[in-house]
């Protein structure tokens, strides 16, 4: 678990989110309020759909498309006229793991869940640390010391 | 006579149930058929036994032989491939882009059932308008509205045409000689009432093509050789259908076999397919089947029938046109799938009573597919592309769609009366 955890409060400006997501190699960061409970994440996975069409969900496949016209950059030009704070965009529903939780557990969830980063949060939901797919590989695949 | 009102009020419970939007309307009409065999074994009307033989499995083997005709075909993009390719051919009209595409919706629905075809086709319509910087409603609502006229024209095309088949004995050629030039005539004539409708938003021609004119449309297909078998395995499906008076094959057989040869060939993974099989559909129509059979063994189909008769017998152009407005009606409110479930006995019994009811059986064909277009929910493609426009800029509200869709309903359903009465069925 990494306990120097980024946070973000819920009325941060995205703008800021989306410095720390282009400055620094990480998948998502836990949303907090001013008691340092969990309440939200926010993940490259949850930016990204801003800027996509919400009709596009539907379509599964577009091998027929490679410039989709005049519609590429019209959502950067609605994200940019708009005041977006991170509660808009983080996800309210997440995976989070207590301190107690084992390693083959922690990967389990990040598996089934496609989630690179879990908050570790116990039941009171004080955030304690994250785990990250990083974390994992060090703990399982690094040479044991003496 | 207390099973008459037993079973009434049972069957009028979970009629309300299945329109209201407490619960599902499967699990409604799941739990009116529970209550109807438990209540009517009870009281002597109604068995597990006699529920048994009311499912019609005709009916519900052809929808499931047909689901996985759609299951094969829509894993293999072809649906994309046909919008995309009508899209192109349209040249940033929106007029054009919203007749063509309501045009292929109307006749792959003759023979794919409507929602799935909405479902696919809906998408693609949305994005293609997006990129031509065009309102996609004119052309959803029409595609939706289309996509319920185009499935009165055949034996296939819509659910109600099936239990009516069955019930009346009619094969799939039967529907192609009566209903099929009926509802070209209705198709027309409801493209010129949208053209007329919609003539605000369709006045501009997009400027915006070169993003459609350069989609591949033969790169939608997922799996060239699937589609190639897919299609032939419909094929087989469609050749049985037109055979199938002469060789005696009744439809269901028909819709199997062709699936079955789709399945050998293309030899997907079985639980996949069965997946993509509308199950809810299935016990939707079963437990509809078990309801109506114990409002039949209460004997109130009977008596409703004998109601009804002196006015079949002494008027039955007269008789035809109510059974048309009154599935019309009814399927605006409560869906053509539940109307045609409690009218088709009802009509069977008044036949039974020597009252001639060829002609009814069109009529009620035509206003059970016709009605649904009236409001949002009176079919399930409407519902459909409702949900689609709900991803976009432009939603589609229920206020919109009654003053396009009531306007096309009535103008279809007149035009249906007008065949009823005037041709010789």
């Amino acid at each position: 678990m990494t306990t120097e955890v980024i946070t973000v409060a819920a009325g941060t400006p995205l703008s800021s989110v989306l410095e720390v997501f282009a400055d620094r190699v990480i998948g998502g960061i836990p949303v907090i309020d001013e008691h340092r409970h969990v309440v939200g994440m926010i993940t490259k996975k949850s930016l990204l759909h801003l800027f996509m069409p919400e009709y596009l969900d539907l379509i599964d496949d577009f091998s027929f498309v490679d410039d989709f016209g005049v519609i590429e950059t019209e959502p950067l030009e609605d994200f940019a006229q708009a005041l977006f704070l991170v509660v808009d965009v983080m996800e309210k529903e997440f995976e989070r793991i207590s301190p107690e939780a084992s390693l083959l557990k922690a990967a389990v969830v990040m598996d089934r869940t496609d989630c690179s980063v879990l908050p570790v949060a116990g039941d009171d939901r004080v955030l304690q640390g994250v785990v990250t797919r990083t974390d994992i590989f060090r703990a399982v695949f690094s040479p044991q010391q003496d | 006579m207390p099973a008459i009102w037993t079973a009434t009020a049972l069957f009028i419970a979970a009629y309300c149930l299945v329109f209201g939007s407490r619960l599902h309307r499967t699990f409604s009409a799941m739990v009116g058929a529970v209550a109807m065999v438990i209540v009517g074994r009870e009281m002597g009307f109604y068995s597990p036994e006699a529920a048994i033989e009311y499912i019609d499995f005709e009916t519900i083997a052809l929808l499931a032989g047909m689901m996985v005709h759609v299951a094969l075909l829509s894993e293999t993009g072809c649906f994309r491939f046909l919008s995309i390719k009508t899209a192109k051919l349209t040249g940033g009209s929106p007029w054009k882009l919203a007749a063509t595409l309501a045009l292929v919706t109307a006749f792959v629905s003759m023979i794919i059932d409507n929602v799935t075809t909405v479902v696919f086709i809906g998408p693609v319509t949305v994005l293609i308008a997006d990129v031509l910087r065009i309102n996609p409603v004119p052309a959803l609502l029409a595609e939706a509205i289309m996509s319920n006229v185009g499935g009165v024209g055949t034996l296939v095309g819509d659910p109600p045409n099936i239990m009516i088949a069955h019930a009346a004995g009619l094969h799939f050629n039967d529907f192609l000689t009566h209903l099929f030039p009926v509802v070209l005539v209705v198709m027309i004539a409801c493209l010129f009432g949208l053209r007329l409708l919609f003539r605000r938003q369709m006045r501009e021609k997009s400027q915006h093509l070169e993003t459609v004119r350069a989609m591949r449309e033969r790169d939608a297909i997922r799996d060239m050789r699937a589609l190639r078998l897919s299609l032939a395995g419909l094929g087989v499906t469609l050749a049985l259908f037109l055979l199938g008076e002469p060789l005696g094959i009744a439809p269901s057989v028909a819709a199997m076999a062709g699936a079955v040869v789709s399945l050998v060939l293309i030899r997907p993974d079985p639980d996949k397919v069965f997946r993509e099989v509308d199950w809810t559909v299935l016990i939707f129509f079963a437990s509809l089947f078990v309801l109506v059979g114990g409002l039949d063994g209460s004997g109130v189909l009977d008596k409703v029938a004998a109601w009804t008769s002196g006015f079949g017998r002494n008027h039955p152009g007269g008789a035809s046109v109510a059974v048309l407005w009154l599935g019309a009606v009814s399927s605006a409110l409560i869906g053509n799938i539940p109307t045609a479930a409690a009218l088709i006995p009802v009509v069977s019994r008044m036949g039974g009573l020597g009252i001639p009811v060829g002609p009814m059986w069109w009529a009620l064909a035509l206003g059970v597919g016709l009605g649904g277009n009236a409001t949002p929910f009176g079919g399930a493609a409407n519902v459909v592309a409702i949900s689609i426009s709900e991803k976009t800029k432009h939603k589609i509200t229920y206020g919109q769609w009654m003053r396009i869709g009531l306007p096309v309903a009535l103008i279809s359903c007149l035009l249906a009366t007008a065949a009823v009465l005037v041709l010789p069925w």
